[in-house]
């Protein structure tokens, strides 16, 4: 009897050894397995950058305007659509300003980017959020912050590139929009829906003018200040350093918690108009949420801790980490200057990401076409293209 | 038992590698991650490629350093010649 507990006790020892040994050995060589390429993305080296690129562009190019992602509500199924040419544009516009020699390659996708950007299908939703089409409503007071923000940055990423465009005139008047919009906005935020704001849209409609001014020489200068001083006193939570998620669109006070996933993409679109605000952010997004189990690198989506849940915004929330924030935080490192968090975030996209190299293309399995998207735009955020407030 | 773990981990890899490119091919994955009900067809694809990208991460470094290991002292004993002849 005894010899035979023994025996169990042994076989559960060794079965316990073998099976510790089997996942340290992954703790060890995954981090090491997927830090490649980390150092040559980081600084901007073409092999790095360029599969992905053309990736992205192909994708762009032969891609239906409305694309199916099975989101639950046809709301998010447009955001994530619009999201996707955003990115894609922002990220090509990126890499063809890194690299000149391949502008003629990524000019036309930037330009399909535009097309299926300002096309009816994916101005549906704010239309029908806010019973006016928001490119008709240009001349009047409505928000649509969360449509017209985000396109004035991919039209002033094309402007950069091509100067004399097809689209400047719808650039140069949404840009007079949003402007008039943010100085009468009382709680400084222009409505992305009726009702609701949010402070990464606006940081978008921000960049959005930075943007401007530099490809125009125009002045937004008082404005953007002006915003970024409100920003810092309201929407910034004091304890986190991080944005609100969403503020009351009435009063500004918020209603939902200070997040990584908001405060990572809000300091991306502020770079092109307040280089050191959007430092200031990373630094507290680093200090906060910025974590390096095993070897990898991961954002926490909330200051405290969750260890499950995430809704369309933050991705999947596992033992704290956020798969959007991870991915958004790279472009607030790259910009920070933050080599060892960048590559740490790196890593852990390159594990969970499933990147795919085939035919001189990477793509990122796992996120589809707006991951991509996303990583392309993420991974070539370049200081240089920011700005410091006059 | 060298055999079974080599088994397993080039098992691993080849269904990975196939997996991942159906995934790629069907963009499996994106549609789970939309959040919605997926296809059952889409979904178990999705759920399949999920599974064994997570058993590849977390066994194939394991796996592959059992097999080298057993595999060389393997070869070790191979190489060395029976008492008999060395006699």
């Amino acid at each position: 009897m005894a010899d035979a507990t023994q025996a169990r006790t042994g076989v559960t020892r060794r079965w316990l050894a073998r099976w510790s040994a089997m996942l340290l050995c992954s703790a060890l060589f995954w981090p090491v397995w997927c830090d490649r390429g980390s150092r040559a993305c980081y600084r901007g080296e073409p092999d790095a950058w360029l599969p992905l690129a053309r990736h992205v562009a192909a994708e762009a190019l032969s891609g239906p305007t409305e694309r199916v992602f099975n989101t639950p509500s046809p709301l998010y199924e447009s955001e994530w659509q619009f999201g996707t040419y955003q990115l894609s544009a922002l990220g090509l516009g990126q890499v063809a300003w890194r690299w000149p020699d391949q502008r003629a390659a990524l000019l036309p996708a930037i330009k399909r980017c535009l097309e299926a950007l300002t096309s009816p299908a994916l101005r549906r939703s704010h239309a029908q959020a806010w019973g006016v089409d928001p490119l008709d409503s240009l001349d009047g007071d409505t928000g649509q912050v969360g449509y017209l923000g985000y396109l004035s940055l991919a039209l002033g990423m094309y402007r950069l590139l091509e100067p004399d465009n097809e689209f400047n005139a719808l650039h140069d008047r949404l840009i007079a929009a949003l402007a008039r919009r943010l100085a009468a906005a009382p709680t400084g935020l222009i409505e992305t829906y009726p009702g609701q704001s949010f402070p990464v849209d606006n940081a978008a409609a921000i960049g959005g003018l930075g943007l401007y001014d530099r490809v125009t020489g125009a002045d937004h200068g008082t404005l953007i200040r002006a915003w970024v001083t409100t920003c810092r006193a309201r929407y910034i939570d004091p304890r986190s350093g991080l944005f609100y998620q969403q503020v009351n669109a009435r009063n500004g006070t918020p209603v939902d918690e200070a997040r990584a996933s908001g405060t990572a993409l809000g300091l991306y679109f502020v770079s092109f108009a307040d280089l050191c605000f959007a430092r200031e952010c990373y630094a507290a997004l680093r200090r906060r949420c910025l974590r390096r189990p095993l070897g990898l690198g991961g954002m926490r989506e909330y200051p405290r801790l969750v260890l499950l849940g995430g809704n369309v915004d933050s991705g999947p929330v596992v033992l704290g980490f956020g798969l959007t924030a991870t991915g958004f935080g790279l472009a607030g490192a790259r910009l920070a200057g933050d080599e060892s968090g960048y590559r740490a975030l790196y890593r852990t996209m390159n594990l969970t990401g499933c990147p795919l190299n085939r035919r001189g293309q990477r793509e990122y399995v796992a996120g589809g076409a707006i991951g991509s998207a996303l990583l392309l735009a993420m991974f070539t955020a370049d200081a240089e293209l920011g700005r410091e407030a006059r | 038992m060298v055999r079974a773990e080599l088994t397993m981990l080039l098992g691993l890899v080849g269904l990975h590698a196939v997996l991942l490119r159906l995934a790629a091919h069907g963009r499996l994955v994106e549609q789970v991650l939309g959040g919605g009900v997926p296809p059952l067809g889409v979904g178990l694809l999705a759920l399949a490629f999920i599974v064994v990208r997570a058993l590849l991460v977390l066994l194939a470094p394991g796996l592959a350093v059992r097999v080298a290991w057993f595999g060389l002292r393997g070869l070790r004993r191979g190489a060395r010649p029976p008492l008999g002849d060395a006699a």
